[in-house]
């Protein structure tokens, strides 16, 4: 790493995490005008970004090569009061908690309460959203069955495909006035596709003008004394290269990566989507660009490297947007899960890795930034070089690169009913979440407690933590482990209802007032149909429910099973009692309930077999149930951070565990009950037809001295192979001792840069919650 | 069917041979190594001892645990099964250890030839101290063996067996061509005087593979968990030690890799 880049990236390390107000205050002057409330929504919205965009501070940092912030500085953090309002309150917790803060400056406060607050009272999309949700939605959410994902943000979850690598905002703009010029007057839909288009062109023209701000502010500064002349003539290129992108198709790698910088910021300006939008298959995309860069002279590889790196920082420098109440609890990180994909296959089926892939997994060692993150696709075709190069960083323990099956991914695609092509242009994106890059809109929707549901079902659909009938009654006196599985199956199909009717409420209000201009110009297929990305305008349109706690409902259930049915030496009603206790009382039950069960991740079929039935009943509620724009719903098996919170709203359970404690974490085996070793641990994993979701999420925690083996990387290597072969989709490498995680929590001051993989995404260890930190600690190590 | 008495099955055992591998541990064995880290391994059959386990409220409960079973080759195989795709992917295979998997000779002669039927590698660890009419009735179903050397002079001593035998055999490995290394615990006060020897002798029978095992005292509390008495005498590998032995091994052109 250059001097400049160090000095960049410390700049961007170092600084505060904090609130800007600029946003909320130039979106509130927006809306605050006379007759915006006449407009179409999809006009309102596109003009108050262009508003934002026009009237932001602009902001460069001497040294940088990429130019553009969200917020006046790095990690100054806008707020979309639009979207939720943060009373002053919130705002206090914002500043004052200890995890994932954000400094609120008195003016913010100030602001807040004389001008945001007082405006958006009552008429954000949040507000709108409780409004229109009925009783049992709201009484599921409040008690922790589910959460959901737009009650503080809006849909997005999407990633760039490689057509806005190839071309500029003013040809965008000639194809919206292409598909204007041809709506019919006859078509019932014409007035509002003629205003979703007018919206359309008014985003395109704002990102436009808003790069060309950024090359007079910066021919201006580049005036000033405060800079040298080398760094005066590297301001004005960029000021040439803004003029350019993203106006016209870039030329260069430079180009090319401030080009798609601004549609980032764009994309994030607009809204607060879930979860941040990413360039994808950057190896893939760049690869000409650096090509002829490097054929005509204009680029070496080192140089390469110092934009990319440069590139690495812009991602730095933007925290996801703050989070309070359950949202914070679900996803507590200032990640936003830029996930940058590398490898993988190209369009027409061939290895993707090219040299570019192998610079960048460079950028990324060097680094050593939570964001972007970071994955590579393994395909059958990839080199092993390539893997191991990738296990090599995984090695040095920051969690990153993860790996993904590119051969499951382009199934799952397909088994969605995409085509080929463009289910070969895909990957994942946030955590583990497939889809297809360019053409796809898939929308996340909220967490889904599984183990939960059997807590109701073994309660007759009482909820013993909120203490209220949540569930329908499906039976008590069970006589057969066949009746305890059918009242979770009823169960879980209720809850699943409910969760869907909630989803295509929201859908549907955010089709109509909370649209996405600037985002639908991005998407395949919205301009052509004149319909928002949020509306359905996207090619393909998938709405996903997570899965929470596989590990911990398949050993429950197969506690149940071995010990009341089976064995018969603990009766049901006993058993009841002890979960009723937290096992207080009853230590020596929750001793064998915990000890002496078939457990899932020991290749024991008694327990996957278990966790086959959870998983066919929750595929078979969700999948393909359409959606109110147009979509089919998906599930996928993920959990950031809410097998924490989940946990603290589940009592004790069968297998063992005690109330408020965290869940199993994505597919991963209870934390610390895989007791025969990682082979056995995939063998589990697939038995579970991986095909048939959209992401699961499994993590392995290894010692560092197990890499000292030189054999060892090989053997993962092979170990990664298998799984893949067996269809398994994403799987991570944890590579730390518990000692150093217990040495952290005690001197939390020694161990500033300790990095570890939480589930799908990493994070510093001492932004963890105790509770997390505990729970990585638990997991399984192998050595 | 042959049965057979293990006490342990590792799955993902990296350390044992090449690649990814199951390893299973034989009950029984012939020697008394004084710092045997296995010490269990010592017992022909399954036994059983009490534990006492701490529940969550502080109170202690005592268990009835056994250590070792009986299993049939075939049944043995079907765990070993799951595992074949790793094996196939890393080069990895299965490794029969112990104790000693020679004391048990039809057990392990049906397990290599299922082995050998189901195209999985094998790996024999052995003290070598068994007859040689032993080694000869399986050696066709081997792919490697982790020979183990302790002590050319204190064998006796330390083990409670003589080399003699242990050195006849090896010398006739050597020359069946089966493919050999060498595993040298490495303990400074039992060979520590030895090593130039090792090196005359083992350039002599022709082997170049080494595994050098520096000595570390994690089974401690082994011993005295299943209530069996171990020396009371200290055991060491100074890091000097070893360095100086990688050294010389690797001065006189053995192929030489540290730990398994």
């Amino acid at each position: 790493m250059n001097e400049r880049i160090k000095r960049l990236r410390d700049l961007s390390i170092n600084a505060i995490n904090r609130i800007s107000v600029e946003r909320a205050e130039l979106i509130t002057d927006y809306y605050s005008q006379p007759g915006i409330a006449e407009k179409p929504v999809a006009v309102q919205r596109a003009q108050a970004l262009q508003y934002f965009l026009r009237y932001k501070k602009l902001y460069y940092e001497r040294g940088e090569l990429i130019i553009g912030e969200r917020g006046e500085a790095p990690k100054a953090t806008s707020t979309y009061p639009e979207i939720t309002l943060h009373s002053l309150k919130d705002l206090k917790i914002l500043h004052n908690r200890e995890k994932v803060s954000f400094n609120v400056s008195e003016e913010v406060s100030a602001v807040y309460s004389e001008k945001i607050i007082p405006f958006w009272q009552g008429q954000t999309n949040r507000d709108r959203l409780f409004a229109n949700l009925d009783d049992d939605w709201k009484a599921a959410y409040k008690a922790g069955i589910f959460t959901e994902f737009q009650e503080q943000r809006a849909p997005g979850h999407t990633v760039l495909g490689h057509k806005l690598f190839q071309k500029g905002f003013l040809q965008i703009i000639l194809e919206i006035e292409e598909v204007i010029s041809k709506l019919s007057k006859d078509d019932p839909g014409y007035q509002e596709k003629q205003d979703e288009l007018t919206g359309m062109k008014i985003a395109a023209n704002a990102i436009i003008e808003f790069a060309q701000r950024n090359a007079e502010f910066l021919d201006e500064l580049s005036l000033s004394p405060a800079y040298n002349e080398e760094t005066q003539i590297e301001m004005k290129q960029i000021a040439d290269i803004c003029r350019k992108v993203p106006a016209q198709a870039p030329q260069t790698f430079q180009e090319a990566l401030q080009h798609y910088w601004f549609i980032h910021l764009g994309v994030v300006s607009e809204l607060n989507p879930w979860d941040s939008f990413n360039p994808g298959r950057l190896d893939q995309h760049l690869y000409p660009f650096y090509q002829k860069s490097i054929a005509d002279g204009t680029l070496t590889g080192g140089k390469a490297i110092e934009l990319l790196e440069s590139f690495w920082i812009k991602f730095n420098n933007h925290p996801s947007p703050p989070k309070i109440g359950v949202t914070a609890q679900e996803s507590n990180t200032y990640t936003d899960f830029c996930l940058i994909n590398l490898g993988g296959l190209t369009p027409d089926g061939s290895d993707g890795v090219n040299e570019l892939s192998y610079l960048i997994l460079d950028v990324i060692e060097e680094m050593r930034l939570l964001q972007p993150s970071s994955m590579v696709q393994i395909s059958s075709k990839s080199p092993d070089e390539f893997l191991i190069r990738a296990l090599k960083i995984i090695k040095t323990g920051f969690g990153q690169p993860s790996i993904f099956n590119t051969d499951a991914i382009i199934q799952e695609l397909i088994n969605q009913g995409k085509e080929l092509e463009d289910a070969r242009r895909g990957g994942a994106s946030g955590c583990v979440e497939t889809g297809a890059f360019g053409t796809e809109a898939y929308i996340l929707t909220g967490y889904f407690n599984l183990p939960k549901i059997l807590e109701l079902s073994l309660n007759n659909g009482f909820d013993p933590v909120s203490k209220q009938q949540l569930g329908p009654q499906t039976g008590k006196d069970f006589q057969s482990f066949q009746e305890i599985l059918n009242a979770y199956k009823a169960q879980l199909e209720y809850f699943i209802a409910i969760k869907i009717k909630g989803n295509n409420i929201i859908h549907a209000l955010n089709a109509r007032y909370l649209k996405a201009p600037f985002l639908s110009l991005l998407i395949d297929g919205c301009i052509a149909s004149g319909t928002d990305y949020n509306a359905g305008g996207a090619k393909y349109n998938t709405t996903y429910i997570q899965g929470v706690g596989l590990g911990t409902i398949t050993d429950s259930l197969s506690s149940i099973r071995h010990h009341v049915f089976d064995l018969k030496d603990i009766t049901f009603n006993k058993l009841m009692e002890a979960l009723k206790a937290d096992y207080e009382g009853y230590e020596e039950i929750q001793y064998i309930m915990k000890e002496k069960i078939p457990r899932w991740g020991n290749d024991d079929n008694r327990a996957d077999e278990m966790a086959g039935k959870v998983f066919d009943y929750f595929f078979q509620a969700v999948d393909g149930k359409p959606t109110s724009i147009g979509g089919v719903h998906r599930i996928n098996l993920l959990p950031t951070t809410c097998h924490v919170y989940f946990g603290s709203k589940t009592g004790a359970l069968p297998e063992g565990r005690n109330a408020s404690t965290p869940l199993s974490e994505g597919i991963s085996p209870v934390q610390g009950c895989d007791r025969k070793g990682p082979t056995a641990v995939l063998n589990s994993m697939l038995k579970i037809d991986h095909l048939k979701t959209g992401g699961t999420l499994l993590n392995q925690k290894f010692t560092p001295d197990f890499f000292e083996n030189n054999n060892s990387l090989k053997n993962l290597c092979a170990l990664v192979r298998c799984y893949f072969a067996g269809n398994g989709h994403h799987i991570q490498f944890n590579v730390v001792d518990a000692e150093t995680l217990r040495d952290a929590q005690i001197n939390p001051q020694d161990h500033k840069n300790l990095i570890v993989r939480v589930a799908g995404y990493s994070d510093y260890f001492n932004d963890l919650g105790k509770d997390l930190q505990d729970e990585i600690i638990n997991r399984t190590t192998h050595n | 069917m042959a049965t057979g008495y293990i006490f342990d099955i590792k799955r993902f055992s990296v350390h044992d041979g090449p690649g990814i591998r199951t390893t299973v541990f034989f009950m029984g064995c012939p020697l008394r190594c004084k710092w045997c880290h296995n010490p269990e391994s010592r017992l022909m059959e399954p036994f059983q001892y009490i534990k006492s386990i701490t529940l969550s409220s502080g109170e202690s409960i005592y268990e009835t645990k056994t250590l070792g079973y009986k299993i049939t080759a075939k049944d043995l195989m079907k765990e070993i099964l799951e595992d074949k795709a790793y094996f196939d992917n890393s080069g990895g295979g299965v490794t029969f250890s112990g104790g000693e998997p020679l004391k048990q000779p039809e057990f392990l002669k049906e397990c290599l030839q299922l082995c050998y039927v189901n195209g999985i590698h094998t790996t024999l660890d052995t003290s070598g101290y068994a007859e040689w009419a032993i080694f000869q009735d399986i050696l066709n179903n081997i792919d490697l063996i982790l020979y183990d050397i302790k002590s050319l002079h204190k064998h006796r001593q330390y083990t409670g067996a003589d080399i003699k035998l242990i050195r006849s055999n090896l010398e006739k490995l050597a020359g069946s061509g089966v493919k050999l290394q060498i595993r040298i615990p490495l303990i400074a006060e039992v060979n520590g005087n030895e090593i130039d020897e090792f090196i005359e002798y083992f350039l002599r029978v022709g082997v170049k593979s080494i595994a050098l095992l520096p000595y570390h005292n994690l089974a401690k509390n082994k011993g005295e968990r299943f209530g069996l008495q171990l020396t009371k005498e200290k055991f060491s590998c100074p890091t000097e030690f070893l360095d100086n032995c990688i050294l010389k091994f690797k001065q006189a052109g053995f192929q030489v890799s540290v730990g398994g």
